[in-house]
């Protein structure tokens, strides 16, 4: 796709209006319970990494809107095998300073000088490359884990329909 | 009060009195270090600073004089700096600046029709011209203006081409000896590429030459069918001037449609190639083509460096430069004779080049319906900023991108004032591409260091007499690698992305180093 430079402010804001309007999902049949799905989601520990309404951690997606952006399958995909949809952007790196300590996490950002790292207790990092002596970085690698033999079929489709019920704000 | 009055009174006249810029001093830099009188700096296309205050043991203490901020984003501007008044410019814009405070002194804008659509860049403006008492600034709706240095007064404007048509100007204007040269954009809009020159007190046309030939010129005959009609052939970048010899070199970029060249087959000239006019006039003295017949939209649109060096035991007068193609070209630039070339970014293209200069290309490199992968991607292996050249380290400095892209092949439909491209790119994604700083050898293209960075850059590149090369990121990081070995001395987080060129000049003898990024001008000092 040629860059757009030669769109109006309008057409870009009607572009825009659009491309929103696509990313609304509407709401599908689903055969889990939503409410036995919150259940599944507290007892599973999800909240030590996504926010709902403002509670939990915050290292992975906050999911308080997700079930208007992702459709079913989608979440079912990324609870079986979160590293297939990973976003484009997203890194999980693991840094070591030259003093020898460790530090793993999500990269939030990062420029030729510096990254800044986001960890499991969702505490931002901001570190300076030339003190580091090690600088991984994954993109085939995610924190979550698959949850196809921690949960029932049953629970797994509870879930699901937990999270495609969370359309915003309770 | 009435003291202080009278002082300020008496700088401002002393300031106004000697804003006068005759072309010896434009032609003779080095004598006045402590300004910046043309878009490199010299007439050579080196960006190279004479100063030498700030080194790389002092460099980690720059600090932030000042900042100003500019209306409008994305700032790509190369200041003028003048008896203490630096020029700015932005999309049919200029302010004077006081180099000592940050503080504007007067301001010029000239209303952008409200028909008016930038076809295939950005509504940006990068940088003016001065000459004598005059500052010229070349406009989106492509007229080039004269203003008085002292007011900012619109003295006269000149009409370059038609932006209904898709003629556009970004560039800074080239004032030589009293003329005043620009080119113009358009290669995304099948315009007929030029380069004027204007008398410099009048505005009146002094020649013009035309990018895409006449019927009557042998090189007509590179273009099938009748293409030439539509060819594009922009001259979007500054060029550059040997007052010795008395010729401008300009370079020319894309043919048009930019992506499909089955309905232009043919060499294509004089797109992609640097072309040598006499100064008085604009008359062609040689041309060579970097990229015969382009389908990725690869412009020679980099400033030319130009400097002299001993090759195979003779003195030669030459021109380089690190082409969007992914190669470095060394040519004699009194003849045009090819003498070197290699690639100095990822490439996937061409297999070499023969030895008279021209690609040998790569088989499956051409757009096509279901698109092809290539390196670098149309913005090329470096585009419009600017290079440097160390005649201290001789060492040529380049901001190199890796990136590629897959290039789509379509019908393409000419129709005056809107985009006739002939297909399109996906770029590849951001974590596949990087950036680097390098320093070449400038005679062979021969590699001497590399500093890795975060993403494929669009800053210029500033050395100094200090021994620093300087340049920015996309990130915001405006940085200092010591000139002769590339390691990072120092740097500073701007907020914004930066797409501009750095430049150097001094405030009561000391010296300052100034850099846009996006909205914010920035001056560093000791």
């Amino acid at each position: 796709m040629p860059a757009g430079y030669f769109y109006s402010e309008q057409d870009v804001a009607d572009i825009a209006a659009y491309v929103h309007s696509l990313g609304s999902i509407p709401p599908e049949k689903l055969p889990g319970d939503p409410g036995r799905g919150a259940i599944v989601y507290s007892k599973s520990g999800c909240a030590g990494c996504h926010i709902i309404d403002g509670k939990g951690v915050g290292f992975g997606p906050e999911l308080t809107e997700v079930g208007k952006r992702r459709s079913a399958s989608y979440l079912q995909k990324t609870l079986a095998s979160p590293v297939s949809t990973l976003p484009d952007d997203f890194v999980f790196v693991k840094a070591v300073s030259n003093s020898g300590q460790s530090l793993e996490g999500i990269r939030v950002n990062e420029d030729t000088f510096s990254i800044q790292i986001k960890d499991d207790f969702g505490k931002f990092h901001s570190l300076r490359k030339t003190e580091l002596k090690e600088l991984q970085k994954r993109k085939d690698l995610s924190p979550m884990p698959s949850f196809t033999e921690l949960l029932t079929t049953e629970q797994m489709q509870d879930l699901v329909a937990y999270l495609a019920s969370l359309r915003g704000p309770q | 009060m009435k003291f202080m009055l009278q002082v300020l009174v008496v700088a401002a006249f002393c300031a106004t009195a000697q804003a006068q810029v005759p072309y010896e001093h434009i032609a003779n830099p080095d004598r006045y270090p402590g300004e910046w009188l043309t878009y490199s700096r010299d007439y050579a296309g080196h960006r190279f600073s004479p100063l030498n205050e700030i080194t790389a043991g002092n460099v980690g203490q720059l600090k932030v004089k000042w900042v100003y901020q500019f209306p409008d984003p994305g700032n790509e501007v190369s200041p003028i700096v003048v008896d203490n008044i630096m020029f700015v410019t932005g999309p049919n814009s200029a302010t004077a600046i006081d180099t000592a405070t940050g503080r504007p002194l007067w301001s010029w804008k000239r209303p952008i029709p409200s028909d008016y659509h930038s076809l295939g860049f950005g509504q940006v403006n990068r940088g003016a011209a001065v000459l004598d008492d005059k500052l010229y600034i070349a406009t989106l709706d492509c007229y080039l203006v004269a203003l008085d240095l002292k007011s900012g007064i619109q003295r006269w404007a000149s009409e370059v081409g038609d932006y209904k048509v898709g003629y556009s100007m970004t560039l800074a204007p080239l004032a030589i000896d009293g003329k005043v040269v620009v080119g113009v954009s358009g290669g995304e809009a099948g315009i007929r590429g030029l380069v004027d020159a204007y008398d410099a007190k009048t505005g009146k046309r002094a020649w013009r030459f035309w990018t895409i030939p006449a019927r009557d010129d042998p090189a007509y005959q590179t273009w099938a069918g009748g293409s030439a009609k539509t060819g594009g052939g922009p001259t979007w970048v500054t060029g550059v001037y040997d007052p010795q010899l008395k010729l401008i070199y300009w370079g020319v970029g894309n043919p048009s449609p930019d992506w499909n060249g089955e309905v232009r087959l043919g060499d294509n000239l004089y797109t992609c190639s640097f072309v040598a006019l006499d100064s008085e006039t604009g008359k062609l003295r040689w041309h060579f083509q970097f990229t015969p017949h382009d389908t990725h939209d690869w412009d020679a649109s980099q400033v030319p460096v130009l400097f002299d060096a001993r090759i195979k035991g003779q003195d030669r007068k030459l021109i380089a430069t690190a082409n969007r193609n992914g190669f470095y070209y060394v040519l004699d630039r009194v003849t045009g004779e090819f003498l070197a070339a290699q690639s100095y970014a990822k490439q996937t293209w061409a297999k070499g080049i023969d030895a008279k200069g021209r690609p040998i290309v790569a088989e499956n490199s051409e757009p096509t319906e279901k698109g092809t992968l290539v390196w670098p991607n149309a913005n090329g292996a470096s585009v419009w900023y600017s290079p440097s050249f160390s005649p201290q380290t001789n060492l040529f400095y380049v901001a190199v991108r890796n990136t590629s892209a897959v290039f789509y092949k379509r019908d393409p439909e000419y129709k005056a004032g809107t985009m006739y491209l002939g297909g399109g790119e996906d770029e590849s994604p951001q974590d596949s591409s990087w950036g680097e700083i390098k320093a070449l050898d400038p005679t062979t293209g021969d590699l001497r260091w590399e500093f890795k960075l975060n993403t494929p850059p669009w800053s210029g590149v500033l050395s100094t007499a200090g021994d620093l090369v300087f340049s920015g990121s996309n990130e915001g990081n405006f940085y200092a690698l010591d000139a002769r070995t590339g390691k990072p001395l120092w740097d500073f987080q701007t907020g914004g992305p930066i797409g501009a060129n750095p430049i150097s000049f001094a405030v009561a003898g000391r010296q300052r180093i100034a850099i846009a990024s996006d909205r914010v001008l920035y001056v560093f000092g000791l």
